[in-house]
Order: C-alpha cells, then structure tokens, then sequence
C-alpha cells in the first residue's frame, strides 16, 4: 500500500513536471517540430535570339528517387491485392509483395526491380541504396526518352517515386552553345552568357511555411507566411540565330574542306558593337568534333598581315603618308639591323611602289617602313587606341587581353617586324572591333551581346545601348583606308571574298603558328585570317575568319576569304540581314518558300541535310524550328514537307540521334497564336496553362516529350517585339 | 455458488466497476481520438469497441464461476497454456520484430495475456496450502518454476516486458502468502545486483546490505548457498549477459538513460511522447485536438502510446484523472484481497492487483521517460484485443471474489 502510494506520487509529481512546470519548453518543441520553412526555387530566365528565338530555357522533367521513409511506410503498409489487367510485372509484383515485411528485405526487393531498367547490377545499386540514409537520386533530370521509359514502362516499386524537377534545355541543340553556355545539374551556370548575366537570369528565391508532419512529410502552408520566388530576366541576345546557324554552317564545311584543326568566325555590325553571330570550333584528334570555347575571345593569335591597317591607318591619320606616297620595299629583300633579312612573299620582288598598293599586295616591308616613319610610342599608342593589347569588354567570360610590347629604343627591326604582325598577338575579337572602327568612321565600340532583359511578364526592364570605348581616327582617315582596303579585295591577295554586286574591303593574314615549347616559329603550321566588311561607303557588317592549320593552301586570301563571301551571299539573299543584292533573287532557301497562295508558303523539305543546314533554311524560311535530339542529320520533320503553312509556324525536326516517338506526344505549339495553340492541344486530349499572352514563345514539356491525355502543357505567350 | 445472480455481481463493489468503466470509456474515445484521420487504422476503434463488449461479456462469465473451480483446474490450466507458449514460438504470427501472436483465422490473440492468468491461479493454489514452509528451500524453487517456465518461453518471443511481469506478479504474491520480509529481501536483492553490479560502490554496498539481511535472518544452510550462488552468479555474470542482450535490448537501455542521443531511433519515442505530453499543459488541447498526435509524431500513438494522447489532449488534470481512477482501481483490488476469507481467491486477487500494477506503472513510467521502452500495454486504455478481454476477465475475477468474499 505505502509502495503504491510512493510510486503514484512519482507519477503525479512527473506529470505535473512534464506539463506545467516544462510546458512552455514542450510547447515550443513541439512547434519547432511542425513549423519549417522550404525554399521556392525562382525560374531561370530564358536566353533569346535578336528575333525572340529561344536559345535556352528551363522545362520541366522528371528524377527518379528513393525515399528511406517511402521504404519504410511501404514496410508498415498492407499488401494490395493486385489481380486482373492492372496486374504489374514480375519484378515489381515480387517487390509488392515485400510490403509490410522489414524495411531492408524491401529495399532488396526494390534494387531487383530497379536495376535491370537503370542498366546497373542490382549489388551496386543496392549498395548506393544502403549507403544513401534518406534519399537517393538514381537517374537525374531524364530526358523526354527516358521519362517516356518509366512512364510508360509500367509501375514503379514501392519506394520509388518520380519526382518533378526542372531541367534547362536548348531548343536548338548546339548552335552557338560555347557563347549561351550552359548550367549544371543543380542549375547553376559553367559559362558563356549563363554565367556572365547569372545574377539578372538567377532571379531570386522565395520560402514558403511548411507543416511538418509524424513521418516527416512537409506540407505548405502559405497563410503562415512565404515570400513568393522572383523569376529571373529573360535575355534577349544581339546574336541572330539564323546567322548564326550559317556561320556555323560555312565555317565547318571550311575546316572539313582544309582538313584544318579548327577555327573561329566573329560577325557584327561595327556602328553599334553587336555581335551578330560568333562561331567557334575545333576538331581534335581523328578528325572528332570537340568540345568548344568562344575561341574568338580566349585564343591568341599573332594577326600576321591583317594587323598591317594599323600602321598604314595610324601614318594617315598623322599625315605621315597618302595613299599615294612612296615606299622603297627593296626588291623583296631587307637587312635591316642584324641577323635575317626581312623578306616579302616569295614571289614578290616590289622596288618603289606607292603606299596604296603595298597595302593591296601586303607587303611586309613597306608595312615595316611605315611603321618606321610612325616610330615606336606614336605606334604602340595608335595601336592600343585601336584595342590592342587590351580586353575588349565583351559580355562574355574568360577574355584574353592580347599581348602588345613597346620596342625597346632604337629597336628598328622589332617595331618594323610589328608592323607586319609578327611579335604581337590579339584575339579576334579584338581584330574585328579594330576593323570595326575603320568600318565605322574612326570609333571604337566596345563588342556586346546583351541587347535588353525582360521580367517574366514580357516588360523589358533593362536596354543595352551601344557604348563608344573612343574616336580612334577621324572619318576621313576611316574612309581612306576603307577604299585602300577595298583594293585589297579588288585587285590584290583578297580578291577570293570580291561580291560582284557589292563593294567589300577587307584584309587577309597568314600567320605562322608559335611553337608551343620552344620559342621561335613552328614550320608548316599556319593560321589564315582575313578581316573584311561590307558595303564599303557605309559598312553594316564587319566579318573576320581565323581557319586553323589548314592543310595544303594556307594563304589567308585562299582559305579564309572564301568563307566571308560564301557566308555575306547567303545572308544577302536570305533577305535577313542588313544587306540586301541590288537584283531580285530567288535564294535556294527561298525557292521552296515561294508563295503558293496568299499568306502562305510552302515548308521546305529538310530531311536528309545537315542539322545546322537545316536550322539556318528554315529559320530564313521564317518558320521557328524546334529540335528534337542532338544527332547531326535530320531524319524526320513534321508538319510535313511540301504543305503551304503561315510563316511563323513551328515546325519540329527530328534528327539522327532524337528519341522514338512514343503513343502520346506533345505537338509543337512555338510561333502559334495562343488561340490555335489551346485548339492544337484540345484536338490531341492535353490542357493548357498560359503564362502572359500573345504569340508562344516557349512550351513545356517540349515537343516530342511524352504525354498522358489530360496532361496539362504550359504555353509561355510574349507580347513583346 | 452458481446461484449468485448479475445483479449481486455488478454491486459487489460499486467503485471497482465504476473505475472500470470509466477508464474504458475513456480508452475508446482516445483510441477514436488516436486513429482518427490515419488511414492505416481506419475502424480499429470499433474493433476495440467490439472487445470491449466481449470483455464485459468474459467479466461477468468470470465472476460467475467459483473460486474453487479455477483452483481445481489451475494445473491443466497452466499444462495448456505452457503449449500454446511453445506453440507460438513456433508457428506464431510475427508483428513489430516479435512472435506474439496465435491465430485462428481472422481471430488472433496473445497467449502471454492468458498465461499470466493461469499462473496466478498456479501459484495461488500452491500458496494456498498453510502447511508450506516457504522458507524452505524446496517451496521457493518449485515456487520459482512455476513463475519462470511460462516467463522464460515469453522472453523467448522476445517480449521483455511482459515476460518481467511474471515476477512482478509473484512477488507481492509471496509476500503474501507469509514469506518473511527478510526472505522476501533476500530475493530481491539479486535482482537489483544484477542493475547495480556495474558501479564498484553499489556494487559493494548491495553486497554488504546482502550479507547483513543474511545475517539477520539466519536462512538454512543450503538456502544461504544458493542464495550466495545466485547473488554471485548475477553480480558477476551480469556484464558478461550484458554483452549478451539483443542489441535492440540494449539500444533501448541507452536510450532511456540519455533519449536525446538518438532522435530518430529509440529514443525517438520517448522524446516524442514527452513532447506530446508536455505540449498537452494543465488543460490539455481537447479531445481530438492532439497536433503530435494528429500528425503520428507519436510512434504506436493507439497502442502503448496511448497515455500520451491522454496527457496531450486532456492535459495534466485529465491525466492525472485517470491516474486517480487506476489508483483507485488498484486499492479496491487490494481491499477485496483483505476481505476475502478464501486463501487462494485472495492470492489469486493480489496477484492479479500486482499484474495490472505492473502494467500501469511501467506503461506510464515509459511514457513519461521514466522507464525504458518495454513495449506493454495500458490496461483497459490501449487499442489490443487480448490486452482489454484478458483485463476485463480479471476484474471479473475480482467481482468473483468480493461476492463470494465471506465464504472459505
């Protein structure tokens, strides 16, 4: 009796502990077990073209996860009775039928399962299953194909889950992919523009009060409180995805043409700094495409005779020279200082021939005498005014800055050799804005690739205006060296990048290559360059191509003015750009799109060509195009060939590489109006979420991808341009 | 004595079935309260509800039946249910890392809830005979099978808890039925050496309290050695069973010695349970109301959780309540033990009274992180069929008794 009372007294005592004397404790406790807070992802913004062409942009997608609770509440549960035609596969029946038993047993179960369709042996996964305590990713951020896989591959053991994610794709594969950049798994950016404007694409997350309960599942609770994610800008760039395309186009059947090792092309327009279209490529070992850097702007390479304009600009604007005065060149031969002479190109043998027309057969001594006449500092000045030995600014990450020297006093040879373009090295960005200012009457402008941001409802926040770095020359200096220059193209070594209809200036550059471990020249390697623009009273656009190591011709005038005039014909004649021929054309691009009735034109007929090819005919078709895949060669395209369709539509193409299609797929919808957009999905059984409003701009989930009927597809609608 | 009529049963003892009832009443509405809203235990409460109803049933059939009956049958009784112990072990139903349960079709019960019933009747009727000695040392090991073989085949299960409460129920039992004080001592204290033999100082003070109760009583010669034996036996031999214990045994000794340790694991039920409780403050967040409870924060919320809902939803005053009610309870089972002039049905009542005291005070003392987690349910509150028929039965026992308390 007295033992009992003794312990009921322990008892009360406790109690009246727990609850009155420590409740506030347990209370709080209690609360901070419930209340929590998750994190709200902001939507990355979108990447755009100068015409509103999607270059990158978030969908969404599926992972595929294991949850340790998932597991364990599977454990606890019962076993569902699972006859008739719902009746799932073997492996995932068995795995049911380890419901309710231990949680590991379970788990073994669901490694079966899972590891013939993950490709995996069933013992790894099992061990990365164990190893991971709560939660386990095992395959991340799948695309279409594989969603399609698990979708429709029956049901998932009890425990895995797919879980939506967002995952950041581009539309249009691996067209100018080095300078748009890319993101990580886990979203954040690895370079280009991605990285660059990270801060304006990021946008800034939010939180939302979650409720926690007993098996740790989080609810949210938005009237306890959340800050809503702030969606990041949407970047329009200068790049035109059209010229871009054909830039690409051009300069790889070049490098294939000269079996060269890569090369790098810059368009832009030299009144304003926008860069138009920026291609880079290198080809590595075994003739293998490799991963590319804008090599336009990280590479340095000596300019070779491209950087003679400077002097000859430099001596003008001094009135040091016209372009009729004369310079000794020597007969080709010239001992100057000790050691080798300097000598022109093997085949020329110039005495005394006017400045204008050294320039044209670009000789190397009389750029040298020039730059004589300059002297050292007035040079070296001209030539950093010009950009050199400078970064150029350009929105990009990783820029080289070049490398220009003053010659030491009375160093003739060094600052003579300079004069020619050996001994200083630039990029090529830095050699297009420096022909950009000749382009433009004497300014240079610094290069950019950010027109303007847009927020998520389409209003445009922020413009980039054009930005003047400084006048260079004055615009009659500019004008002369325009006309010296369109000699060069006329009648001298450019004459390979001559337009019958247009005037082009322009300067080629052979460059032999460093050696990479020892100092001095390596023999047989070379880098052709030329440097031109066009038309030559008023320039719109400015171009320079480097080709690298071409075998066989590696005379910039042979290799790389070729690809200047293939690539500013096929522009012109698109009608895209800002030039257009004085005659009325029919472009093979524009031959298919001949209109067939009013208001329509007919859909060329890709299938079959080149990815890139594809791209650029039927962007200059003027239908939006939506890649499936990222194989080289288009095998399928849909609407349809040959059908007359609006311009503007989208049209969808599959290439080698591109997923199957299975039952159910999301219809291309980019470019329609949202009322034939919300028609389109209603006709296949799928409902529409619109985001703003006026024409598509962006669909998710892309199409191609997987759909069930009812499936909801969100339309992004912009009213801008 | 069949002719004792309903009516004389249910006002044998007004207050024992009232605290019967009360406490069942407030068993269902927690176990509604406790299952509510999680799907997995959709319609336990009427379940429970329906074993209450059997229970009542198998309370009145108890207390109908004589004393001198259960005392007749009491060895094929306890012959029975040693098989189905073993039974159990063998083709028993496996739930929560135990093999507990016995089924027959839909119907499952525990044969531990049975098997404490048949050693009491046992027991009693061995101690029931006034010309024992239990001094000697024959009487204390046949004493000692009866209470350990059923005990042994529980823990066999493994089920610590319920296998602890054969000696729990024994023991007042023997005190009882005249075993000395300091013979009863004597046997205690092995047990608590077996708990305090791992600090030198405890250790050495048990031993010498030991010696000293020894000296005292004087016990004959062949006791005394066996009595060391045992006492050396389980002051040495406990560190190296130690080292024996399962480690789900052991884990949830360190839990309960620091619960915070391991949040998610064993101790994770004690620190919820006493968040629940605490969070409950003096009045409680009302019936149905519960926020840990709702979420299934709480582990095993329905079953030995349930007192936790209790000290949630009903707060201090509410829990206290029912503490008071067990009390009760209790007292009045002990009173009809006083009052009984038949020895074995007052044994019988004792041994019952030290059952569900077992039961509540172990339950409670866990669920306020008093005691480690043993796994036992709380009389007449938790969800358990076997748990609340079986209880129901021993009240009617004790109805039985206080009926028939004048007669030998």
């Amino acid at each position: 009796m007295l033992l009992g009372i003794v312990f009921w007294t322990v008892l009360i005592a406790r109690l009246a502990n727990l609850q009155i004397v420590d409740h506030q404790k347990y209370l709080e406790e209690a609360d901070q077990q419930h209340w929590g807070r998750m994190a709200l992802p902001a939507e990355r913004g979108a990447i755009l073209d100068r015409h509103h062409r999607l270059l990158a942009h978030n969908i969404t997608c599926k992972s595929l996860v294991v949850r340790s609770s998932d597991l364990a509440a599977a454990a606890r549960e019962k076993r569902p009775r699972l006859k008739g035609p719902e009746r799932p596969a073997l492996p995932i029946r068995l795995a049911e039928a380890y419901r309710g038993r231990p949680a590991d047993s379970l788990m073994v179960c669901v490694a079966c399962a899972l590891a013939p369709r993950l490709d995996t042996d069933t013992s790894s996964l099992l061990a990365r299953m164990r190893a991971k305590q709560h939660f386990l990713y095992l395959e991340r951020k799948m695309d279409a194909d594989r969603e399609s896989v698990w979708v429709h591959g029956g049901p998932l053991p009890p425990g895995a889950t797919l879980e939506p994610e967002t995952r950041r794709v581009r539309p249009l594969g691996t067209l100018a992919a080095e300078i748009v950049g890319s993101t990580d798994i886990d979203g954040r950016p690895l370079g280009g523009v991605e990285k660059r404007y990270d801060d304006d694409l990021r946008g800034s997350s939010g939180w939302v009060k979650t409720f926690r309960d007993g098996r740790w599942v989080e609810h949210q609770i938005p009237e306890r409180g959340m800050r809503a994610p702030v969606a990041g800008y949407t970047l329009e760039l200068t790049l035109d995805a059209a010229s871009q395309a054909i830039v690409e186009e051009r300069l790889h059947s070049a490098i294939l043409e000269h079996h060269a090792k890569g090369g790098s092309v810059v368009l832009l327009d030299p009144n304003t700094g926008e860069i138009l279209a920026m291609a880079n490529e290198s080809v590595g070992p075994g003739g293998k495409p490799e991963p590319t850097r804008a090599r336009a702007i990280t590479d340095m390479l000596e300019p070779g005779s491209t950087f003679k304009m400077v002097c000859y600009a430099a001596a003008l604007e001094d009135n040091l020279i016209t372009p009729a005065t004369l310079l000794n060149c020597e007969g080709g031969t010239w001992y100057l200082g000790s050691g080798k002479p300097i000598h022109d190109d093997k085949h020329d043998h110039f005495t005394v021939v006017p400045a204008w027309y050294a320039l044209m057969k670009s000789s190397n001594i009389g750029a040298g005498k020039v730059a004589l006449k300059l002297g050292k500092d007035r040079f070296v000045d001209f030539a950093k005014a010009l950009g050199f030995g400078a970064c150029s600014g350009v929105d990009l990450p990783g820029e080289a800055p070049g490398y220009l020297a003053r010659p030491t006093a009375g160093q003739d040879r060094q600052l003579a050799t300079i004069g020619f373009g050996q001994g200083v090295s630039v990029t090529l960005m830095q050699l297009a804005m420096a022909y950009g200012a000749i382009a433009n009457g004497g300014t240079l402008m610094r290069p950019h690739l950010v027109r303007a941001l847009y927020d998520s409802r389409g209003n445009r926040v922020r413009t980039f205006e054009p930005e003047a770095v400084r006048r260079v020359m004055s615009a009659r200096t500019a004008a002369t060296m325009r006309t010296m220059l369109q000699a060069v193209v006329d009648s001298g070594t450019a004459s390979a990048a001559r337009m019958s209809w247009l005037p082009v200036g322009g300067k080629t550059g052979t460059a032999q290559k460093a050696e990479a471990n020892r100092g001095g020249y390596a023999s047989g390697r070379y880098m052709s360059l030329f440097a031109g623009f066009l038309p030559v009273d008023k320039p719109q656009l400015v171009m320079v191509t480097m080709i690298d190591e071409p075998q066989g011709t590696h005379y910039g005038g042979l290799v790389a003015a070729p690809v200047f005039k293939d690539v500013m014909e096929t522009l012109a004649r698109s009608g895209n750009g800002p030039i257009s021929p004085p005659f009325e054309v029919v472009a093979p691009e524009r031959r298919d799109a001949v209109a067939i009735s009013s208001g329509t034109v007919a859909l060329p007929d890709v299938r079959g060509e080149a990815r890139r090819a594809a791209i650029a005919r039927l962007s200059l078709a003027g239908f939006q195009v939506n890649l499936v895949g990222q194989g080289d060669r288009v095998v399928r395209q849909e609407p349809a060939p040959d059908a007359p369709q609006r311009p503007g539509q989208p049209v969808t193409l599959w290439t080698d590489e591109a997923p199957r299609l299975q039952r159910g797929s999301v219809p291309a919808l980019v470019g329609l109006s949202l009322r034939e957009a919300v028609g389109r999905l209603s006709e296949v059984a799928l409902a529409a979420r619109v985001v703003g409003g006026g024409r598509v701009v962006r669909q998710d989930p892309l199409p191609g991808s997987p759909a069930r009927p009812g499936q909801v597809v969100t339309l992004y609608a912009f009213a801008g341009q | 004595m069949l002719r004792t009529d309903r009516a004389g049963i249910l006002r044998a003892d007004p207050p024992l079935l009232l605290c019967t009832l009360g406490l069942l009443v407030v068993g269902l509405l927690m176990v509604v309260s406790a299952t509510f809203g999680v799907e997995l235990h959709r319609g336990l409460y009427v379940k429970q509800a329906v074993s209450a109803a059997i229970g009542i049933v198998a309370m009145l059939l108890a207390a109908r039946v004589p004393s001198r009956l259960y005392e007749a049958f009491a060895p094929v009784l306890y012959a029975v249910m040693l098989a189905l112990l073993a039974v159990t072990l063998v083709a028993g139903h496996v739930g929560m890392g135990a093999q507990r349960w016995l089924g027959f079709g839909a119907f499952k019960f525990q044969p531990s809830e049975v098997a404490k019933i048949t050693t009491i009747f046992l027991l009693a009727r061995y101690l029931a005979d006034r010309t024992r000695d239990l001094t000697r040392i024959r009487s204390i090991l046949e004493a000692a099978a009866i209470v350990f073989a059923p005990a042994v085949l529980v823990l066999k299960e493994p089920d610590l808890g319920t296998a602890l409460a054969f000696p729990a129920l024994a023991a007042p039992m023997l005190f009882w039925a005249g075993l000395p004080f300091g013979y009863f001592l004597l046997l205690l204290l092995p047990m608590l050496g077996m708990f305090f033999a791992y600090s030198l100082a405890w250790g050495l003070f048990l031993g010498a309290c030991f010696l000293g109760v020894l000296y005292v009583v004087k016990p004959r010669f062949t006791l005394t050695m066996l009595l060391v034996a045992l006492y050396l036996a389980v002051a040495v031999v406990g560190p190296i069973a130690w080292n024996h214990l399962e480690d789900y045994q052991k884990e949830r000794i360190v839990n309960f010695v620091n619960p915070e340790h391991d949040p998610m694991g064993t101790g994770y039920q004690l620190l919820q349970s006493k968040i629940a409780i605490g969070s409950g403050g003096p009045l409680g967040r009302g019936f149905m109301q519960g926020s840990q409870k709702r979420l299934a924060f709480l582990p095993q919320q329905h079953t030995d959780f349930i007192y936790s809902v209790v000290g949630e939803e009903l707060g201090f005053w509410g829990a206290a309540g029912v503490l008071l009610l067990y009390f009760l309870w209790l007292v009045r089972g002990v009173s009809i033990a006083v009052r009984s002039r038949n020895r074995f049905a007052s044994l019988m009542c004792i041994g019952i009274v030290g059952a569900l005291s077992y039961h509540v005070c172990l339950n409670i003392w866990m669920t306020l992180g008093l005691a480690p987690v043993t796994g036992l349910p709380l009389p007449l509150l938790s969800y358990g069929g076997s748990s609340l028929i079986l209880t129901l039965a021993e009240v009617g026992l004790l109805l039985g008794a206080a009926v028939r308390e004048r007669e030998f």
